[in-house]
């Protein structure tokens, strides 16, 4: 029942999508970064593909350590909406009342 | 205050052996007839008010010499609703509690508690009242935090794209690039991670505000 109240709060969706898309990234960069062969490195042939592949693992290198802690975060916040949720969904709770106790 | 302070500092309202300047021999001296009981003027009980004050030359001169020292308290004013106080310190609703009240003479010998929990638990419970509608989400503060924290990606982003496409591996950098790239690898991820961070902050208090606003009725 939680889960689906949840669901239909919208800040707490978006975070969600965040949590997978620091994921996807954080997967993608990895594993640009792995498969780079370097051949740029090996004096071939300075091409604009060879460059882009530069850029492209400059890029990729740079994105895990945002990606994680944006990911991590946004995780524990859809974990603090949650349990407000889960508080606000019983029976009885009430933010005065609670306080009154 | 001038009934207050009668005659050689006693208070006529009041037993005058426990008052400062009072004289045993002068409360047992005889009055003259215009004097008005203590017992009757004040309405106290016989046993509070055992004669009546009228030192002789001397002892009167003695207490006022007395009386000149003390300093008469004058008469507080009415309690004041819990309403009316000005919460300015968390040490003030406790100072509430004990507020002084008149007797049935008009006097207030010395301050008296009187029970008005219920009023200062409603003043603090005001004061640290978790008041969910705000800020509002359409507040001009929050949006510009918004708006802060979006400039701050978008900017990140550019200038760390920049510092990335500014560095030729094969040639190096121009001079005029330089900058870009310290730029691109200083302050753009700062910035990105800022940005991202105050996105992701924002989300979770829009989050909570909105899972308290939609709780189910109980």
């Amino acid at each position: 029942m939680t889960v689906v109240r949840l669901l239909r709060n919208p800040a707490a969706v978006a975070l969600a999508a965040i949590v997978v898309g620091a994921v996807i990234m954080d997967v993608w960069a990895v594993r640009v970064v792995v498969s780079d062969t370097g051949q740029v490195w090996n004096g071939g042939q300075v091409t604009e593909e060879a460059l882009a592949a530069f850029r492209l693992v400059q890029f990729a290198n740079a994105v895990p350590e945002p990606a994680t802690l944006v990911g991590v975060l946004a995780l524990l916040g859809v974990i603090v909406i949650g349990a407000v949720t889960n508080r606000a969904g019983r029976p009885g709770a009430d933010v005065s009342a609670a306080r009154a106790r | 205050m001038s009934q207050t302070t009668d005659r050689a500092g006693i208070d006529p309202r009041f037993d005058p052996r426990f008052q400062r300047g009072y004289v045993p021999d002068a409360a047992e001296a005889p009055e003259p007839d215009d004097e008005t009981p203590v017992s009757a003027s004040a309405g106290a009980p016989a046993a509070m008010a055992p004669g009546r004050v009228e030192p002789d030359a001397s002892a009167a001169a003695s207490a006022s010499a007395r009386a000149s020292v003390l300093v008469p308290t004058p008469a507080p004013a009415p309690p004041r609703s819990s309403a009316d106080l000005p919460a300015t310190s968390a040490r003030e609703p406790v100072a509430t509690s004990s507020r002084v009240a008149p007797d049935d003479r008009g006097a207030t010998p010395f301050p008296r508690a009187v029970t008005d929990e219920p009023a200062v638990d409603d003043q603090l419970s005001a004061m640290f009242e978790e008041t969910d509608d705000e800020p509002s989400p359409t507040d001009p503060w929050f949006l510009a935090a918004w708006a802060v924290a979006t400039v701050a990606v978008v900017v990140g982003g550019a200038l760390w794209w920049a510092g990335i496409m500014a560095e030729d591996p094969f040639g190096g950098a121009r001079p005029s690039d330089r900058w870009l790239q310290y730029v691109g690898w200083v302050v753009a991820p700062a910035l990105v991670q800022g940005g991202l961070v105050g996105i992701v902050a924002m989300l979770v208090w829009t989050g909570v505000r909105w899972a308290r606003r939609h709780r189910e009725p109980s």
